[in-house]
């Protein structure tokens, strides 16, 4: 009996550590998804953190990153950390080898050294050419293949600017057509655009002053006077940018309203199509937070990077979190978050892709770089909105209906299965599975499709066998009629 | 069709012909206060159908948070109010109609809402969100329906003219806001005799 028990509780014990490595994610933050209603709904972790380095970790002699400001990665997978403290660019590689530190550049083949005077931010083109934001030189740095001095792109001289205007460029960004955006501190016209000999082609993406309409009965009260000394409504400060691969920008600025988007997706007029279907889940994060206390206020993306499928990820300085979006403004995953355990980040700013992976550029003390992977989880979300967006919906159904199997409270996965049954015309399975997602709009697609399906199955029987009852009825009456006459000409 | 309906043909009769319908509702003392009461349960109960049965694409509503209890009391509710600010405006203006009558105007007036709202909901069930707009019409219709019989009514229960009857509806709405802050002051201050009272307990106990 006593050693039964003892393998009975040795099982037991052996089955509770086998779970604990095979189920327990070590992740350090909490996943989590807003639903159809608003409403926070955890889910696994999509991103986990799988590793975190300082340039300490890469070379002995570099010494440390000095609030870096800026991250990308080049079209060869290198990584390019501007250090804004130390006036210079370090270069390095995902396998943590040194490529080269930027800090001068060769100018009619003479080797300018400490060119740069707090860089702040960076962009390299698909052809290797370095954009360089260098803040306090007012001036945004233009170099060419072994670093080679292009040209620069400086205050622009025209009409308008205020007498005090000082040029100082924070980010950099150019399009295919090799248009330069360059956001500017303390110009809130909006972004700054010039064309690729370096004029000065105008304003870009200008957000809408919305009056709100407690403001206009402010101003009816006010005096003139009031009105003259209150500044002008300004419209906000872009923080950050990216390009994704149409040539669309991605911004994101400071909301003080919580119903708006800080993301923008601008096209190459300047006008915003970013697309949100769900009027209960606004693209800026976090939908409820606490007014004080530690981790309050609202979600302040400070960065955002365009995936391939129409995807974006935003970065929250506030609580460290990423919120990546499909191209329809689902918010598909959240992962990260600030703290000092392994893997989380005190002071993010800035956010890269590569390949699948995702690097975060945490700018506290030291300077760190973490490196998160996918999970099964994320890689399944990740291909099965990218099949959706490449319109191969109809195949997705077996990784919707994996991720309903990993998280059944994932509503974007019912509703993916339902989806792609729709596409692949399966009209009646996929209300079920929509109305499960709730994804009204496909719903009623789907709906409307089984609806005619019905109607097609149905409606030429009821109307031949109506057609066939009433010619009974005529022949009934004309048959009585002859048969009433033969009856009275009897009589 | 006061046989086909039998005892349910008054609030029919004030649909079609509400002055005269209400006219023998008051002063015929036709209408009853049993009637009236089973009038608004069948919107109470009608609510509660559109709430559960009503269409994906019409009504997407959260079904942890649907409560019909709560939507039967806040209907209730607002009615109380508004036929006890409106006796009580009226009362001073030459207001024929007593409580009671005002109530029962107000629930025969309902009988819009009972015949829209549930075939409304059977229709939305064979509609797109296309279509959605053939289930909002015959809702709203109902709804304005209401507001006329409503109107109809009180002018009717308390002999008014027209014009004296929108402003004593204006002023309804002003007792209404009156009633509603005296109801929170009482509240407050009923809360903190109760924390005082439970404070001296309290110190009483533990001497």
């Amino acid at each position: 009996m006593n050693s039964v028990l003892k393998r009975l509780i040795l099982l037991s014990l052996a089955c509770v550590f086998l779970m604990t490595t095979t189920a327990w994610a070590d992740t350090p933050f909490q996943g989590y998804t807003y639903n159809f209603w608003g409403w926070l709904v955890p889910s696994p972790a999509a991103y986990i953190p799988v590793r975190s380095f300082g340039l300490h970790d890469i070379c002995e002699t570099l010494g440390d990153l000095s609030d870096p400001t800026d991250m990308r990665v080049d079209n060869e997978g290198n990584i390019y950390i501007v250090d804004w403290g130390n006036n210079r660019i370090v270069v390095i590689d995902i396998e943590l080898n040194l490529v080269r530190v930027i800090d001068g550049y060769y100018r009619d083949g003479v080797w300018v050294e400490n060119a740069f005077n707090r860089p702040h931010g960076i962009f390299i083109t698909d052809d290797m050419h370095i954009y360089i934001a260098d803040n306090l030189n007012h001036r945004v740095v233009v170099l060419g293949k072994g670093l080679n001095f292009i040209r620069e792109i400086t205050a622009p001289q025209v009409e308008g600017l205020a007498d005090d205007f000082v040029f100082l460029p924070q980010y950099v960004l150019v399009d295919r057509g090799g248009r330069t955006f360059v956001i500017v501190q303390r110009v809130f016209e909006g972004i700054m655009s010039f064309n690729a000999q370096g004029e000065f082609l105008g304003y870009f993406g200008t957000i809408d002053v919305a009056f709100s309409p407690i403001d206009l009965v402010w101003r009816f009260i006010m005096t003139e006077e009031q009105r003259a000394v209150q500044t002008r409504f300004i419209p906000r400060e872009f923080q950050s940018m990216d390009i994704d691969e149409y040539g669309f920008v991605f911004t994101t600025h400071v909301e003080t309203w919580h119903l708006n988007n800080q993301v923008m997706r601008l096209n190459p007029r300047g006008e915003d199509v970013l697309v949100n279907f769900n009027a209960n889940v606004v693209i800026n994060g976090d939908q409820g937070w606490r007014e004080a206390g530690a981790m309050a206020g609202p979600s302040v993306f400070t960065d955002v990077i365009a995936r391939p499928h129409g995807m974006y990820s935003a970065l929250c300085s506030n609580r460290g979190r990423v919120y990546t979006y499909d191209s329809e403004g689902n918010l598909l995953y959240v992962f990260g978050g600030t703290g000092s355990l392994q893997g989380m980040t005190r002071r993010p700013v800035s956010i890269e892709m590569l390949g699948d992976d995702i690097l975060l550029l945490d700018a506290q003390g030291r300077g760190r770089i973490i490196h998160y992977q996918p999970t099964e989880y994320g890689r399944l979300i990740n291909t099965a909105i990218a099949m959706r967006y490449d319109g191969f919906e109809r195949y997705a159904t077996a990784y919707w209906r994996e991720l309903v199997r990993l998280d059944e409270n994932f509503a974007l996965a019912w509703a993916g299965i339902g989806r792609s049954l729709l596409s692949a015309g399966d009209n009646y399975n996929a209300m079920y599975y929509l109305q499960r997602g709730m994804d009204v709009r496909h719903f009623s697609v789907a709906f409307q499709r089984n609806r005619l399906d019905v109607m097609q199955g149905t409606l030429p029987n009821i109307l031949t066998s109506g057609m066939v009852l009433f010619g009974l009825y005529i022949s009934f009456k004309v048959y009585r009629r002859i048969k009433g006459k033969g009856a009275s000409e009897d009589e | 069709m006061s046989k086909v309906f039998g005892f349910y043909s008054l609030p029919l009769r004030i649909m079609t012909r509400p002055f005269e319908g209400f006219y023998a509702m008051k002063y015929q003392r036709e209408g009853t206060l049993k009637i009236a009461v089973i009038n608004l349960l069948l919107v109470l109960i009608s609510y509660a159908i559109n709430d559960q049965y009503a269409s994906l694409v019409v009504n997407p509503q959260n079904p942890l948070t649907l409560n019909s209890l709560n939507n039967a009391v806040m209907i209730v509710g607002a009615l109380i109010l508004f036929c006890v600010s409106n006796w009580s405006v009226t009362s001073l203006t030459d207001g024929e109609g007593r409580l009671k009558d005002i109530f029962m105007a107000m629930c025969y007036a309902m009988t819009p809402l009972v015949l829209t709202i549930v075939p409304a909901t059977i229709l939305s069930n064979f509609l797109s969100a296309d279509e959605a707009g053939f289930y909002f019409m015959i809702l709203a219709v109902g709804m304005m329906y209401f507001i006329f019989l409503v109107f109809v009514g009180l002018v009717t229960v308390h002999n008014y003219g027209a014009g004296k009857a929108v402003l004593t509806i204006f002023l309804t709405f002003f007792a209404l806001l009156v009633i509603v802050f005296l109801l929170t002051l009482l509240l407050s201050l009923w809360q903190q005799l109760w924390v005082f009272a439970y404070s001296i307990y309290t110190e009483l106990m533990f001497r």
